[in-house]
């Protein structure tokens, strides 16, 4: 499981974040100052740190020169691309700015832990076993053969597990920006998924926004 | 054509005017004084002749022997006598030529048997050019009734000494004019120069190369001390001087408008992300009843801290865009309608606040001091927080030609570098604590406002631990 530091010196973001993370199943650590980063690094390690620009004491820019090996995301309300690219060139993986989405959130974070290989590859639920790297699914150790929209699907649901997602959102994610389906499409897939993996509970479906994966 | 080109031709054409008018003139003078000594002399020497000649045909006719031939003779010897200055005489006796001389004769053949000419002036000496000789000539009567000699000279030194003066005139005042073209345009160059320096230096600055200077060394106290280009370059220096501070003086003005702009999008967007963002958790994700009274919570105080933000901005500027009117009123009665609305607060707080009066009646705008009360006891009210025995005092009088109000606290204190900031827009002391009360760092900056345009000032005292008192000046006599 990855292990997130979250240093924002407001407390509503930083709650926020901890409380989207921690839902698709990352490990959070919660700072408010940017003195204090130099003690949490000393006693634990961390996958990502999640770092806003404007913080009390030290700034995010000035913080990241501390941090060589551990990927950075700045969160800022500065969206300018100077500061953007000041961000970057510093050594910043990503630059979110504020307001940002859950989604955006959640799925910029596990891009970076991705690329850095500490994002969990398996994901198990009930009697199935999803290989995300190999892109493979077993169920009692036994092969499933998936069609590979069914797949984007599957792998969609999982990076965003505990969410709901709507059926344009899983359009968007799973299909791509420029698949002109209709939404009936998803419904079609995850009655499929359902039946194939057995996941009758697993994959919730939430009244008036769309699906969520539990688990 | 340039300015020292202009003057260059126009001022060479006068000089060398003047200069070739003048050794022109000199050289005339010189020829005109030599003429007349001519004249003088030849006066001189015809009126010896002429006695002479007169004696020697008085002698002659005393001998019974002055015939035409004789006469001829006779002056054919003075002739001679003169012969080495090129002397020519001629003489007619009864309107007769009686002598010629044969170089005459050879030179004017026409006038053989010329007749002597009555309207001739007798006695006066003139002076002729012809054929780029010049002749003098004279004539008189001498003695006998009917004798007259003629005599001309042809003034060969003078001819020569003028041709000479002209050749001189000629290589000299062509010599002088070169070395004077050379000479002023060194001068009027070097003495022009500057303007083209300083032509440069006022397009570069025009340019938006706000340092340029014209050098001071050069200019101001070298070689054009006191002259109009001095003036010039010194008035040029002081120009970019002033172009320069106002330019500055915008780009700080900028760069603080800038700030303000960031800071406000960055005091915007966070309350805005957390509303948003707990709304979206809460419509996604699984939450327990706890989860939910939590998000409801932030989106609750988040949009309190908008909603704060944007009415003390509000506030500010509607200050901005009006003069304020200025009216007499009592401060303990503003301080009444404070501890009116806020007592259940302070009350639950545990804070004590007094107010201590000696001010009387105050001019001022009401509507703001309050205000300004109001902030300064909820800035105190947030120090004394947590504090035993926690005291707030408001206290004015007069002083001088101010009104002076204290708002004094034993809280918790702002450390010295962090005092220089905390009337800067968004500025908090302590944020961890102030977002949590719902504060976005605007109101010392209104509060300065509001003193500033009362004509006074805002200032705070403070100690770590002991305390932090405000001391607002608000103008006595403001009207």
């Amino acid at each position: 499981m990855a292990k997130i530091l979250i240093v924002e010196d407001d407390r509503a973001i930083n709650q926020l974040m901890m409380r989207n993370l921690s839902l698709v199943g990352y490990e959070c650590c919660q700072i408010y100052s940017g003195g204090d980063v130099g003690a949490a690094l000393s006693t634990q390690d961390f996958d990502l740190i999640i770092l806003d620009v404007m913080l009390p004491e030290k700034s995010g820019f000035d913080l990241i020169e501390e941090f060589n090996k551990i990927p950075v995301i700045f969160v800022t309300a500065k969206g300018g691309l100077n500061d953007k690219l000041k961000g970057l060139s510093l050594g910043a993986q990503d630059y979110i700015v504020k307001p940002f989405e859950m989604l955006e959130l959640i799925a910029r974070v596990g891009v970076v832990l991705r690329r850095s290989g500490k994002d969990n590859e398996i994901f198990k639920a009930g009697d199935v076993e999803v290989n995300l790297k190999k892109r493979i699914v077993k169920k009692n150790n036994e092969l499933l053969s998936l069609t590979p929209q069914e797949f984007n699907l599957l792998e969609t649901l999982i990076y965003n597990k505990n969410v709901a997602l709507s059926r344009d959102k899983l359009l968007e994610l799973a299909w791509g920006y420029d698949y002109e389906g209709e939404t009936k499409t998803v419904d079609v897939h995850i009655r499929r998924l359902r039946k194939k993996l057995g996941w009758k509970e697993y994959i919730q479906t939430v009244s008036k926004v769309g699906y969520r994966l539990e688990g | 054509m340039k300015l020292w080109q202009k003057i260059y031709i126009m001022t060479l054409l006068v000089v060398v005017l003047i200069i070739n008018c003048g050794i022109f003139g000199i050289f005339y003078i010189t020829y005109k004084g030599n003429l007349r000594m001519e004249r003088e002399r030849t006066r001189a020497e015809f009126t010896a002749l002429c006695s002479n000649i007169n004696a020697d045909i008085r002698t002659l006719a005393f001998r019974n022997r002055a015939g035409s031939d004789e006469i001829a003779n006779l002056i054919k010897n003075y002739e001679s006598y003169y012969g080495r200055e090129n002397v020519r005489l001629k003489a007619w006796l009864d309107n007769k030529l009686i002598y010629q001389n044969d170089y005459e004769k050879f030179e004017r053949k026409t006038q053989e048997n010329e007749v002597f000419d009555n309207r001739m002036h007798l006695n006066k000496i003139t002076i002729e050019r012809k054929n780029d000789v010049t002749n003098i000539w004279v004539c008189s009567r001498i003695g006998y009734d009917n004798l007259y000699l003629y005599y001309t000279r042809p003034l060969k030194e003078i001819d020569k000494t003028w041709d000479r003066l002209i050749v001189y005139f000629v290589t000299g005042s062509f010599i002088l004019s070169v070395l004077i073209a050379i000479v002023l345009s060194v001068v009027l160059r070097r003495g022009l120069a500057p303007i083209g320096q300083l032509t440069q230096i006022v397009k570069d600055i025009a340019d938006g190369d706000f340092s340029s200077r014209v050098s001071r060394f050069k200019f101001i106290n070298g070689n054009f001390k006191g002259d109009e280009i001095s003036v010039l370059a010194k008035s040029v220096n002081n120009m970019a001087d002033k172009i320069e501070e106002s330019i500055e003086k915008l780009k700080d003005e900028n760069e603080s408008r800038q700030n303000f702009i960031d800071n406000l999008t960055h005091e915007l967007r966070t309350p805005l992300t957390s509303i948003y963002g707990f709304a979206e958790y809460l419509q996604k994700a699984k939450v327990n009843e706890d989860e939910k009274k939590e998000a409801f919570g932030y989106i609750m105080s988040e949009a309190k801290r908008i909603q704060d933000m944007t009415s003390i901005l509000m506030n500010m500027m509607l200050i901005r865009n009006n003069t304020i009117s200025i009216e007499k009123f009592d401060l303990s009665y503003v301080f009444m309608m404070i501890e009116n609305t806020e007592k259940l607060m302070w009350q639950k707080k545990n804070v004590r606040v007094t107010f201590d009066e000696q001010a009387g009646e105050i001019y001022g705008n009401r509507v703001l001091t309050d205000m300004l009360l109001r902030n300064l006891i909820h800035n105190a009210i947030n120090a004394v927080d947590g504090v035993c025995g926690a005291e707030i005092n408001v206290k004015c009088f007069n002083k001088e030609k101010f009104t002076i109000i204290l708002v004094k606290d034993n809280g918790c204190g702002i450390a010295s570098e962090e005092l220089k900031h905390i009337k800067e827009p968004f500025y908090r002391v302590d944020k961890d604590r102030s977002r949590k009360s719902g504060g976005a760092g605007l109101g010392l900056a209104l509060c300065e406002q509001i003193t500033s345009l009362h004509g006074g000032s805002l200032e705070f005292k403070s100690k770590k631990g002991i305390g932090t008192t405000a001391e607002v000046k608000l103008l006595r006599n403001i009207q």
